[in-house]
Formats: C-alpha cells, structure tokens, sequence
C-alpha cells in the first residue's frame, strides 16, 4: 500500500531522510520508532505531498507522490504532528469543513462527518467549539478529520503526544482495531505504544532506517540470551548447583530477596534451548520451593536503545577520551 | 473530481470558511466600527457644512473653488476617507491569512489535503474580499442619505467610486496576502503591509523631483496614488482599473511562490 524506496531528503545541509526503503502492506499498522529529529515527520510529509523528495520514490495505493500528487493525498488521511485545528469552529464544523477540502458531496459529507465522529466518539462534543475542549478531545478532534471520508490510508505523526495514560489507552485500542481495515503508519518515540499497537516497526535514527521487522522477531533477532528471574527458598549452595547443571543454563546467581529465607535467583538462559521446564524441576527436586519464575525478555525498549546506540560509539569514545 | 483537478481546486470550501472565519471574529466588526464611526462623522460635518454654503448668510464661507454640488462635496468626500480608512484597516484584516496558518500548523493540514496551492491562495483572497464588499455595502446608507435629503446624487459617480474602492482592496488585500506569507508572525506581516503599501503609496510623489524623465514617469505609473483618483470622476479609466487588476495579479502570483518555496530543492 506504502512503498518508499531509495528515500532521500536534504534540507540545505541537512539530511533529514538518508536512503530510506520500506513498504507497508494494506492492512497493516507500522510504526516508525525513532528519537526525536530521527526524520520521522519528514518521511510523512514527502508521502503527503507536503514536501517533494530529494531523491528516490514514494507510492501510496500504486500512485507516485509526484506524478499523481492531488490523487495521492484523496488517498490518505493526514493528522501532522502537534494536531493543528481551527479553534474558531464547532468539532462538527471543523470536520465538515475537511470533508469539503476532500471534495465530498453534501450528503456523503455528512454521513463521512457523522461516522468520523461515532468512531472517535466524539458524537456529544460535535457542537463544541475546538478551542473549548480538552487535550485528550482535541487530539481525538485530530484523528477524526484525518478518518474523515474513510482513507484507505492514514498516516498519523505522533498521535498520543501529550495524552494522559486513559487517554493513550482509548487512542490505541482505537488504532489497533483499524487493522486489517485501513493500512496505518504512525509514528512515535514511545516504546510501548509500538508493541501495543503496531504489528510492523521501523526503527529510523538519524535519517536512516537501522532496523525492520514485527516487534516480537525485533526483539528476538536482537539477544541470544534469555534473562529469567525466580523467588525460591531452600538450601541456597544446593539450589544454585542443581540450577547450574541444567543444560542450557549459562549462569545463576542468588541473592537475598525482601522476604526473610527466600532468595532472588537471576538465571540466564540460552535461547536456543527451552530449559525453562527443567530449572522448575531442578529447584523442586533439590528441596526447594519456588514462589515465582518469570522470564524477562529482552524489551522493545533495549533494541531499540541498542540499535540507535549502535552509530554512537564512536562519538562516545571520543568523548571519554577528551575526558 | 474535474473541479478539484483544475488550478483553483479547492477554492469555496476555503472561501467559505475564511468568510466564516472573519464574520465570527470580533476583529472585523472592530473594523466595521471603526469605518463606519469614523465616515458618519465626516459625513454628519460634510452635511452641515454643505447646508451651511448653501444658505444665503453661509455662501461667503465657502472656500474658493468649492463647488455647491452634493455628489462632489459629500460623496467624493467620503470616497476619500474609506479610502484613507481601508489603507489603514486592511493590513489588520489581511495579516492573519497565511501567518495564522503557518503559526498553528494548520497551513500543512490544508496543502495536504487535495487542494492547490492557487485554489488556497483564491480562497483566501477572494474571502478577504467579500467581506472588504460587505464592509463597504454597509457604507452605502451615505448616498441614499444624500438621495433622501434631496441632493439628487450622481449614481454613476457612486457606482464608479464603489468599484475604484472595490479594486484598491483587492490591491491592499494582495500585497496584505503577500506579507502574510511571508511570515508566521500576524505582527511582521502586518508592518510589512504598511511600509510597504506607504512606498508604493507616495512613490510617484516622492520621486516628482528627482531622476531623470524616466524614472519620474515610471514611479507614477507605479504609484497607487494617481490612479485611484480617476474613479470619483463616474468614468472608470480602463487604465486605471488595469493597474489595478494586474497590481493584485502580480502579488498573488508572488504569494503563490512563497507558498511554493517548501517544494524548493535547496
């Protein structure tokens, strides 16, 4: 549906967008994840026709940004960063006023304007001016002018800013169930909001693309190295030596936990091997008693800090030397 | 889909709203206020002093030159003073086109979306306009005021005045449209209206006296001065009208550039 190859995008000196190629299937919900300045707002606005490319090429439903410009952006709803909006008018006035913009007849219009706000759930605020609102609805005033005339795709840059968490929560569960209907790219800067809502992730940093895939093979491809922690009580030498000699175990070291006899075991595990099953048995059968055993994954949040991190060292290095 | 596809796609939605926009606001009846105070004033002096010449104690008051003639003292005027007043207004009605947008953000909401740019800069202009007419339609109580006194206006010398008015806002409101792209700031733009319709303003004067023959004629024909002048006559100068035309032409064409600059290669 998105298809975006050799992207690259120059403001003066600066190279906001450097090279980058990626493709968004119908249907899915892909995030771009990237630190502030990452060239994350730049890439929407090249697919939006707000600003042309340096070089390379964008299309959106098989039509080129350039060439099928006006085309292009009847295709996609566009909520820019910081949600823009005419404080001036009614919810329903703002909305109707962007079906006019997309060229919708008077009463498509109205019945576009009027699913736009049952999906937002906006319907009681329509006749409320936009300055009067709170955040939480003027964000969601922002989503519902892009859902206008239901596109088929929907390009969203950052559209939980600045949301309180019940409110983050309503937005994403409103995204989330978008998928398989509307093909969604969304961009953020927080972690979890692309774990929860995206089933596709480009991690974008400094202009380039360091890394595509689901968040779950993200975070697979990325550690070999399993991390489990469990409260056990027992005999502690005698614990740890039967842990150890699990097959598959690469270290394990207890502590004292908060609770009095108990102890906190941090196991590291090799991926490759499932000796989860068999450290719970080892514990039992070494008179222990085990109270919690949980894996840690590698989160979403270490790749990403990984992968973004990955172009420092350098930079990092030069500065402890001048220290 | 044909419409959307030509130059001006997405003009009346834009129209629509920016008309909106200014008839919510309290600034344009700010504005409204203050030409309509301002002209009734004048118009109240401009009547008694027309009744005072007229009476046989008050004709050695007049002013040598001054002709006993209602269409020529009080309507032209009038004329003279909106037009000094829209000089002064317009900028402030003119500066928040496109700064307000690019300050809010919602300039990027707009060329997003399928419009062109030409058919945001028509929708504006031609919203801004409107609302300049509806202004001025509401100064035409003057010229029946005088009708009802019995002063038997000229009314081709009105309809001519209120088209020269007509086309000098569309002249002031371009260059306004102009500064406003220029800028996100409704201040900046605003100021840069000003000086700049000043110049444009007092150039043929300013350069009576210096230059060569050339240099002379060119900044009259320039000016925005001498060209206005004609209309109080009830003869529209198809010259005169051209200037005109093709001053807002040229600045809206300029807007359109600016406008144009994010797709710039740099």
């Amino acid at each position: 549906m998105i298809e975006v190859r050799n992207l690259t995008k120059h403001y003066g000196a600066v190279r906001a967008v450097n090279n980058v190629t990626f493709s968004v299937e119908a249907g899915d919900i892909l995030g771009f994840l990237g630190p502030n300045g990452a060239g994350k707002s730049t890439t929407m606005r090249v697919l939006t026709c707000y600003t042309p490319p340096t070089s390379g090429e964008a299309r959106v439903a098989g039509l080129d940004i350039r060439k099928d410009s006006l085309e292009v952006r009847r295709t996609i709803g566009y909520q820019p960063e910081s949600t823009p909006l005419y404080g001036d008018m009614t919810v329903r006035g703002y909305l109707d006023f962007m079906g006019r913009l997309k060229g919708l007849p008077g009463a498509r219009r109205r019945s576009a304007v009027d699913d736009a706000l049952q999906e937002t759930g906006l319907t009681d605020v329509a006749r409320r001016l936009v300055r009067n609102l709170s955040k939480g609805y003027r964000q969601r005033v922002g989503l519902a002018q892009a859902l206008v005339g239901d596109p088929k795709v929907l390009i969203l840059d950052e559209p939980t800013v600045g949301l309180d968490p019940r409110q983050i929560r309503e937005i994403r569960s409103l995204i989330r169930g978008m998928r398989g209907r509307r093909t969604v790219l969304l961009s953020t800067h927080i972690l979890p909001e692309v774990s929860l809502t995206c089933n596709k992730v480009v991690i974008i940093n400094e202009g380039r693309i360091e890394a595509i895939g689901t968040p779950e093979n993200l975070v697979g491809e990325m550690q070999d190295t399993l991390e489990a922690r469990a409260v056990v009580q027992g005999d502690r030498v005698a614990l740890e030596k039967a842990v150890a000699a699990v097959a598959g175990v690469k270290s394990v070291t207890l502590e004292d936990s908060t609770v009095e006899k108990r102890f906190e075991a941090a196991i590291r595990i090799d991926r490759s091997v499932e000796a989860r099953p068999a450290i719970a048995r080892a514990i039992i059968q070494a008179g222990g008693e085990l109270f919690e055993f949980r894996t840690q994954g590698m989160s979403l949040e270490d790749v990403f800090l990984k992968v973004v991190s990955r172009g420092a060292p350098e930079a990092a290095e030069e500065d402890n030397h001048g220290a | 889909m044909a419409r959307e596809a030509s130059l001006g796609g997405g003009m009346g939605p834009i129209l629509r709203r920016e008309v909106q926009a200014y008839l919510t606001s309290p600034l344009f009846y700010v504005i409204v206020g203050i030409v309509l105070l301002a002209t009734s004033v004048l118009f109240v002096f401009l009547v008694d002093q027309f009744a005072l010449f007229s009476t046989p104690g008050g004709r050695e008051y007049r002013p040598p030159g001054v002709e006993l003639n209602a269409t020529q003292f009080l309507i032209k005027n009038s004329y003279y003073m909106i037009h000094f007043l829209l000089l002064f207004t317009l900028p402030i009605l003119s500066m928040r086109l496109i700064a307000e947008e690019r300050k809010s953000g919602t300039l990027e909401l707009l060329v997003t979306n399928p419009v062109r740019d030409w058919g945001l800069l028509l929708g504006k202009y031609f919203g801004a306009l409107a609302v300049v007419a509806l202004l001025l339609a509401l100064t035409l109580p003057y010229p029946i005021a005088v009708q009802l006194l019995g002063g038997q206006p000229e009314w081709a010398v009105v309809a001519s005045c209120f088209a020269g008015l007509i086309l000098v806002s569309a002249s002031y409101l371009s260059f306004g449209l102009f500064a406003s792209s220029l800028t996100e700031s409704q201040v900046v733009a605003a100021v840069l209206s000003y000086v700049g319709l000043f110049l444009l303003y007092i150039i043929g004067n300013l350069m009576s006296n210096s230059g060569g023959e050339f240099v002379r004629r060119l900044s009259e024909a320039v000016s925005i001065e001498p060209h206005f002048q004609s209309f109080t006559s009830g003869k529209i100068a198809l010259i005169d009208a051209t200037y005109f035309i093709l001053f807002s032409l040229f600045f809206l064409f300029l807007s359109a550039q600016v406008l144009g600059m994010r797709r710039w290669k740099l």
